[in-house]
């Protein structure tokens, strides 16, 4: 121990005539036992202050799913004709003032409403305004903080409550990804009589992410009277607003953007193309399928695919022959298979024909064919 | 004369191994700075972005879940129900059959009521033949298709084959022993669906499910190894997981996507050519491939990792297993290296070939190679006592302290992430073993790295050996090449 002592002493007193190599080894070992003590230390403070947490917020949350129970859920579900009055004194009750309690609160509110239909998701929203809770939300909107203006967004979101319009809308606009999103998803959830405004101003593209929700979002809108999406399938809006209209358009089943559709089959980017054959497809247009057959044979594949696909969802039996022609004569793989698909979901239109092509099909087109046929077998 | 020339060759291997040593450090410091952003950031994302969505939605991309079987016939029912549990929307189950031994495939047969179906087949990518495919005719396991297959003496050569068959655009490539979270798909296509430019793979961590409890399939209670090697192995996944691939995500820069778990986008698989059966390290092999034929068009692309842990494997728990899988790895690495030796330093390849590759060369590649010459340079100096042995010990704890404070790191990391161990004792259990690492671990790493590139060197043919397996807290004892 005492010649450990003095060699550390040694070491500490010729540090400065020790080589640069050795001088830079020391202050490094100092500083990674002194890293590794803080990582240690941190990650003890940690898992206390975890625990900690969880302890304090478990009875509260208990209390909070009881009112919750109580007071909203059990008389909605039981007596849904009478109107349920809220108890705002007995919420009052949780220590509300907090932050963290109001924070765990709103939590259980997001989730509860998430996790009901009906009348239930309307009282926890008129709950969350009686008990003032957005307050601190509509405060973090305008607060210029990246972090908590996106938080606040998603909590008045989930809330749908819309509070500062103006400055909302032009959220929706804003330079950085994610407030540009959420403020776009918000505004669609919430706003009452213009959620799609935005939709005409959308410069920059709409994430696949963005796209599903703002899709279920839309989906999910009963409040409303949903707007023709056609007139958003103009060459002049962005790709991924015509993209996502196209796939409304097809979801709400509007027959009225058909043309539009149609008019979109000229446009240069092949994966709009086939996104747009692939909804005239999924709407039945009876109109586009000899368009389709005509502009076939100069597609690529992805868009040849889809025009094969929406043959077979729009089934009328008149282009069946076409389907046969390329089951018969296509060397593509992909083709081959989705031609037989189509074949098959003529259903009884095809019935002869399918009866005819087993007996005449050999090799790889025979067993397309079987693939298309076998109920277990769905792709 | 003899000895100044011996001095000066002494002084210059020193200072070079000091700055080699030092330029790793710097690396492991800014990996480490690097993927504490990056797990913030997608922890982040995680709580303004929920991915219930996707399981509600009807865009939701499909995915074909491709688990190669060989020889699995104990514990195959479970795995392949836990498989068909997980919470997705719209996927597939591939199961493919490696020309096994045993029962696997009567197993499948008879417990998921599979009858044989005229299957259209195209081999996009080469793979050993495909004699038969199943369908079951219970609803239930529609999402069920089984294949087959001759054995191709390879898991690359088994994905093939499941590829081939799959029906969606993405696949996760997994192994049927290995045990998923259940929201694993979710949070895998979340990456895909959230960037602007072309995600073509995402991963995830694994870890060690020797001794966690598991029912059904489903991982119950997540505990630390019991036993050493396998406790060694759970350490160096969360270091090299949290600490480096998460780094590495940040900068666009993932070296590989583990064969235990990756996500990846279909078409550009096939377009590389899917896996070589012939690699040794045939997932590092395809992201490699992957990103050179994305960089040889010109076209942009990223590969995420996402930092919470979605698959549990069992580690070998037995020296002699361990270092056959660590010489194949090694052996793996150098092989890519042959392979892929143009992509290094090569500004065409842009990350791969001007960070990735070089990173991989001098720190992954020669790392073992230029410690193995410390050795031997170390015991040549104490043999001729050259040795100044207070420069040595104050060199040697440089090292050893910073090793520790690396793994200690990642520790942290981890705690910030998920407290998946339930206790403190258990946390500790892991931290401890980054004091004896340097001793006990970390040499048969190095002796198995040596071995491998001797291997690859002198073209010696790799023997599969037999993976006595231990089951998950269960009493079952598996075969499973490795």
């Amino acid at each position: 121990m005492t010649s450990f002592r003095q060699w550390l002493e040694d070491l500490i007193y010729y540090f400065a005539y020790f080589p640069l190599v050795i001088q830079i080894a020391i202050i490094v070992s100092v500083l990674a036992v002194a890293g590794t003590a803080l990582a240690y230390i941190y990650m003890i403070f940690f898992r206390w202050q975890k625990e900690r947490r969880a302890k304090k917020e478990i009875p509260l949350r208990e209390k909070g799913n009881e009112l919750l129970l109580e007071h909203i859920i059990y008389k909605s579900v039981g007596d849904p004709d009478t109107p349920v009055a809220l108890p705002l004194e007995a919420f009052k009750s949780l220590p509300l003032d907090q932050k963290w309690a109001a924070d765990v609160f709103k939590s259980q509110l997001l989730e509860y409403r998430q996790n009901f239909t009906g009348d239930i998701p309307l009282l926890l929203r008129q709950l969350y305004l009686d008990l003032g809770l957005h307050r601190e939300a509509a405060a973090a909107l305008k607060s210029g903080r990246r972090k908590k203006v996106i938080s606040a967004l998603v909590e008045l979101s989930g809330m749908g409550v819309l509070l500062e319009t103006a400055h909302v809308l032009s959220l929706t606009q804003s330079r950085d990804q994610y407030i540009r999103e959420m403020a776009r998803c918000y505004w669609v959830q919430c706003s009452p009589d213009a959620p799609f405004e935005f939709f005409s101003h959308v410069k920059e593209p709409l994430l696949a992410w963005e796209q599903f929700e703002l899709f279920r979002i839309i989906s999910l809108r009963k409040d409303i009277p949903m707007p023709s999406f056609a007139q958003w399938i103009e060459p002049q809006y962005h790709p991924t607003v015509i993209s996502l209209c196209l796939k409304l358009a097809a979801y709400f089943q509007q027959p009225e953007a058909i043309p539009a559709m149609i008019k979109m089959l000229d446009t240069p980017d092949e994966q709009l193309r086939a996104l747009t054959i692939n909804n005239l497809g999924k709407l039945m247009a009876l109109e586009a399928e000899p368009i389709l057959v005509k502009m076939y044979p100069q597609q690529p594949d992805n868009c040849k695919l889809e025009i094969l696909k929406a043959l077979g969802r729009i089934g009328s039996g008149d282009f069946i022959s076409f389907l046969q022609q390329e089951l018969e004569h296509t060397e593509d793989f992909l083709l081959m298979k989705h031609a037989a698909h189509s074949i098959v979901a003529h259903k009884a239109l095809a019935s002869n024909l399918v009866a005819r092509l087993q007996h005449s099909l050999t090799g790889t087109r025979q067993q397309v064919l079987q693939h298309s046929l076998n109920p277990l077998i769905k792709y | 004369m003899y000895s100044a020339i011996l001095k000066h060759v002494t002084d210059f291997y020193e200072s070079a191994i000091f700055v080699y040593c030092a330029g790793l450090f710097l690396f492991y410091i800014l990996l480490a700075v690097l993927s504490l952003i990056a797990i913030r950031r997608s922890l982040w994302k995680n709580k303004i972005r929920g991915q219930q969505m996707l399981v509600a939605s009807p865009l939701t991309p499909g995915i074909s879940v491709i688990a190669p079987a060989y020889n699995e016939g104990v514990t195959i029912i479970a795995n392949v129900r836990s498989l068909l549990a997980l919470n997705y929307p719209r996927f597939e189950v591939v199961i493919v059959n490696d020309g096994s031994k045993d029962d696997t495939l009567q197993k499948l047969i008879d417990e998921f009521e599979l009858t044989e179906v005229n299957f259209a087949y195209r081999q996009q990518i080469p793979c050993q033949e495909v004699k038969r495919f199943f369908k079951s005719s219970n609803p239930a396991y529609s999402k069920l298709l089984v294949l087959d297959k001759v054995n191709g003496k390879s898991k690359a050569d088994a994905v093939n084959a499941g590829i081939n068959a799959s029906s969606f655009d993405y696949f996760l490539n997994t192994d049927v022993d290995c045990i998923l979270a259940s929201d694993t798909l979710l949070k895998l296509i979340k990456p895909f669906m959230d960037d602007s430019e072309r995600v073509i793979a995402t991963g995830a961590p694994l870890r060690a499910a020797n001794s966690c409890d598991v029912e059904a399939g489903v991982i119950t209670r997540v505990r630390v190894p019991r036993a050493l090697l396998p406790r060694f192995q759970e350490m160096e996944y969360i270091r090299s997981y949290l600490l480096g691939k998460m780094g590495w995500t940040f900068i666009n820069a993932v070296p590989n996507v583990s064969g235990g778990l990756g996500l990846f986008d279909k078409d550009i698989v096939i377009k590389s050519g899917g896996y070589d059966p012939a690699s040794f390290g045939e997932d590092m092999d395809m992201v490699v491939r992957m990103c050179r034929y994305m960089c040889e068009q010109d076209l942009p692309y990223r590969i995420h990792y996402i930092p919470e842990t979605l698959c549990w494997t069992e580690v070998p728990a037995t020296y002699k297993v361990f270092f056959r899988q660590r010489v194949r790895w090694a052996r793996g690495l150098a092989q890519i290296f042959s392979k892929h030796r143009k992509v290094l330093f090569n500004p065409k390849y842009k990350k791969l070939g001007l960070i990735i590759f070089p990173y991989n060369f001098f720190f992954e590649l020669l790392a073992p190679l230029i410690e193995f010459a410390g050795i031997i340079y170390y015991i040549y100096i104490i043999v001729n006592h050259l040795i100044n042995w207070d420069y040595a010990i104050i060199l040697l704890v440089f090292i050893y302290t910073f090793s520790i404070l690396i793994t200690s790191l990642s520790m942290l990391w981890d705690q910030l992430i998920f407290r998946y161990y339930k206790s403190w004792k258990e946390v500790w259990q892991l931290c401890i073993l980054s004091l004896a690492e340097p001793f006990v671990y970390h040499p048969i790493v190095l002796f198995s790295a040596i071995r491998g590139y001797f291997n690859q060197l002198t073209g010696r043919k790799h023997t599969w050996g037999n993976m006595q397996r231990q089951g998950f807290n269960q009493s079952s004892n598996i075969q499973k090449t490795i």
